[in-house]
């Protein structure tokens, strides 16, 4: 059964169409890197996948259940980082990491997990997050995603804000999801990081899946040209 | 000071528009007030009788010392019941607009590219506190004009410059005093904290002096601004020491600021918890976190207004009785010492509910607060139910309700006890008897919540409506259906009115229905 699976999935605002018959699949255990240009429909389409919005039409699934009806259920087994993080100015990053982990049903008895990825993104978590540049708001719902066990990571723009040491810290801790067998849904605008980390690739754009296919296919299409080039070629390309 | 004044043309342009709305509040605040002023009293003894009312302990501390005189007039009363208050308004607004320019741009990070400009150190800071003398300056000349124009019993050219003098004072003291917190304080939360903890210390020690009768009355700025017994002694020199330590206080901030490093304070920001307290680890539990300073700080308001309204229960009933426009709002034109203490009960728990209203509001929408502040999607994201969620304000909304009253009661009860007046059960009757009125505003609010949420503004719209309808109904012979339209008007008015429970069930009911309505809403749409 696949991680998510997408059909036909249009999003109206008002007169506004946002999403206009999304297909996508994210099998089990496979990192699929999610691109496109600013506005093209990649926030709502997660915001979809969350049940935090409705579909107007289509299907929304998650481990085969249905995205908007099982939200609280399948909540616990997918873990999201949020493209915009707003947190809570007077909570400090550990209570907004210990909070998170509990909505979600898991328990904190084992410190050494959320210890070791504090150190590995060097967050202090006793500061308040309005004491916090926007790279240390970045990191605290990173751990906070990672500390927790899931079966599907949904990254929405993981790596905003973060240096260069902090963004292969990143990295290496996708390869290990990866090695785990949980399946990773990642948007991103980072080119270097998708080559690297993602096993398939869906491009949206203007509300539409305008390419997809594994790593080894993009590649086929680029026929030589770089990815960079290949991308910036189909994020122009007339609809 | 290079680049001052671009920088201050600039601020003045970013300020146009919520300082031009600050000028014109407090113009219309003082001139109307100063207008409607002689017809709040009957005659002289009618004013001596507020006067004596103003010398019990709790008004001397709420309001400051009474004027001292044989000859009274109603300029004297004005100045001595409505400095205060225009001087901690004046205080709140000169802290915030100091705090909005410094260190609230410096946390924003603006301050840093203004600095990459070539702007000098002290630039910002000081054009900040040069725009705020500029508009306690364009509140000061037009309050001082409108107070001599409008000439009522008792206006002096003399008093009117003593009385705006020091509230124009008071007000640039605290400009100062923000201008040094946001110099020591690294966040815009804790610099405005800070200044605002000195406003309170002021505010309570002259407190503290004027119901003792000791120095501390005259505690600066406030109590030495009070000094200046506008319209009777017109002295100014108390106001001219407050411009006087205003002027130290700024200077010293500015020392500060040219000394210290941009981005840092000089007080270290506390450290908090690494780990959350099992306290926080639930929806309901960050709910409460983060309402409960509201609740404690709401709590105390209560209680001590409902303690001031019952300490003076003896009095009051003096003062009204001699003026035919109280009587008739309090008890209906009867004069008789039983109803009017009744008359006067049931009032201050309507007065007391519409105040006890608004946190119980503020909570209710503290879903929607998080929706517009895009924390919501962090929640959900989680495996958190949404109407679990609303549920969890709805629930403290509902206690805080509860326990409003019970305060109310008790602090009423506390304060007017010794008058042998009132007695306990009646008081908690006479406040409990409204928890459906304010159960329904609940209702509202969930309901707006779940099907309307750019329409939340609506339940305070209807919250004012409330608030007319309640206050003027008192003073007019308003149709008898239109009380019937706001809940507050439905609630059976005891000890006045007998008890009834059918209009309780009818309103309890109302609340639910509007309560499912907004949770099913809530559970289909979509959120921002």
């Amino acid at each position: 059964m696949p991680d998510i699976e997408i059909n036909g999935l249009v999003k109206r605002f008002g007169q506004v169409t946002a999403l206009d018959g999304i297909d996508l699949t994210v099998e089990a255990g496979e990192v699929r890197a999610f691109l496109g240009p600013n506005g093209a429909g990649k926030t709502t389409t997660i915001r979809c996948l969350l049940g935090i919005i409705k579909a107007t039409s289509g299907s929304v699934h998650m481990f085969g259940q249905d995205a908007w009806k099982q939200a609280v259920e399948l909540h616990r087994r997918v873990s999201y980082v949020p493209g915009d993080v707003n947190l809570w100015p007077n909570l400090t990053g550990g209570e907004i990491i210990d909070l998170f982990l509990s909505l979600k049903g898991e328990k904190l008895a084992d410190r050494s997990r959320r210890q070791h990825y504090l150190e590995r993104f060097e967050l202090d978590p006793s500061r308040k997050c309005r004491t916090y540049s926007k790279g240390n708001r970045q990191k605290v719902a990173l751990v906070a995603a990672l500390v927790s066990q899931a079966d599907l990571y949904i990254l929405d723009e993981p790596t905003s804000g973060l240096d260069p040491l902090l963004e292969k810290v990143f990295q290496d801790c996708v390869i290990e999801l990866k090695e785990q067998g949980s399946g990773v849904f990642l948007s991103s605008h980072i080119l270097s990081e998708v080559e690297k980390l993602a096993d398939t690739i869906s491009i949206i754009r203007a509300g539409k899946i305008v390419e997809s296919g594994s790593m080894a296919e993009i590649a086929n299409k680029a026929q030589g040209r770089s990815l960079e080039e290949f991308f910036l070629a189909e994020y122009q390309k007339e609809a | 000071m290079a680049g001052l004044l671009v920088y201050l043309r600039f601020l003045i342009r970013r300020e146009r528009l919520s300082s031009s709305l600050w000028i014109i509040l407090s113009l219309v605040f003082t001139a109307g007030l100063v207008y409607v002023y002689p017809s709040l009293f009957e005659d002289q003894v009618n004013m001596r009788d507020m006067l004596d009312l103003m010398t019990s302990p709790a008004m001397l501390a709420l309001m400051g010392p009474a004027y001292d005189t044989e000859s009274l007039t109603v300029m004297m009363l004005y100045s001595g019941e409505i400095s205060i208050f225009v001087m901690v308004s004046l205080a709140v607004m000169n802290i915030f607009f100091v705090v909005r320019h410094t260190r609230n741009d410096e946390e924003l990070g603006r301050l840093e590219m203004i600095s990459s400009l070539p702007v000098g150190r002290v630039t910002t800071a000081t054009a900040t506190f040069l725009l705020a003398v500029l508009v306690n300056l364009l509140i000061a000349l037009p309050t001082v004009l409108a107070i001599v124009i409008i000439q009522v019993e008792g206006t002096t050219l003399m008093g009117a410059v003593a009385y705006t003098l020091a509230i124009f004072s008071v007000g640039l003291f605290f400009a100062a005093v923000a201008l040094l917190t946001a110099q020591l304080f690294s966040t815009a939360r804790g610099a405005s904290g800070g200044a605002l903890m000195v406003l309170g210390l002021a505010y309570i020690i002259r407190a503290y002096g004027d119901m003792t009768g000791s120095l501390l009355s005259a505690t600066p700025p406030i109590g030495l601004g009070l000094q200046s017994f506008a319209f009777l002694s017109d002295r100014l020199w108390p106001s001219l020491v407050n411009l006087a330590l205003a002027l130290l206080i700024a200077g010293l901030a500015l020392l500060v600021c040219a000394r210290r490093d941009l981005g840092q304070g000089v007080l270290p920001a506390r450290p908090g918890r690494s780990q959350a307290s099992t306290a926080l680890l639930s929806s309901l539990g960050l709910t409460w976190q983060l309402t409960r300073n509201l609740v404690m700080v709401w709590s105390l308001v209560l209680f001590l207004t409902a303690a001031l309204y019952g300490s003076v229960i003896g009095s009051i009933t003096d003062f009204v009785s001699t003026n035919p426009l109280y009587l008739q709002i309090v008890a209906g034109g009867i004069d008789a010492a039983s109803t009017l203490t009744d008359g006067y009960t049931a009032l201050l728990f309507l007065i007391m509910t519409l105040l006890s209203v608004i946190p119980v509001i503020n909570i209710t929408n503290h879903v929607l607060s998080e929706e517009k502040h895009g924390r919501l999607e962090a929640l959900l994201s989680r495996s958190v139910d949404r109407r679990r969620l609303l549920l969890d304000s709805i629930l403290i909304a509902f206690l805080v309700s509860v326990c409003a009253q019970l305060i109310c009661a008790f602090g009423m009860y506390v304060a007017a006890a010794p008058s042998g007046l009132v007695d306990l059960q009646t008081l908690l009757m006479a406040s409990l008897v409204y928890l459906p009125a304010i159960w329904v505003f609940i209702g509202i609010g969930v309901m707006l919540t779940g099907l309307a949420p750019r329409l939340s503004f609506l339940i305070w719209v209807y919250y004012g409506y409330a608030f007319v309808i309640v206050y003027i109904g008192r003073m007019f012979a308003l149709p008898k259906w239109l009380p019937r339209t706001v809940p507050f008007g439905n609630v059976p008015q005891i000890p006045v009115d007998d008890f009834s429970l059918l209009p309780l069930v009818v309103l309890s009911v109302i609340a639910v229905a509007l309560c499912a309505i907004g949770l099913w809403g809530f559970k289909q749409r979509d959120i921002q």
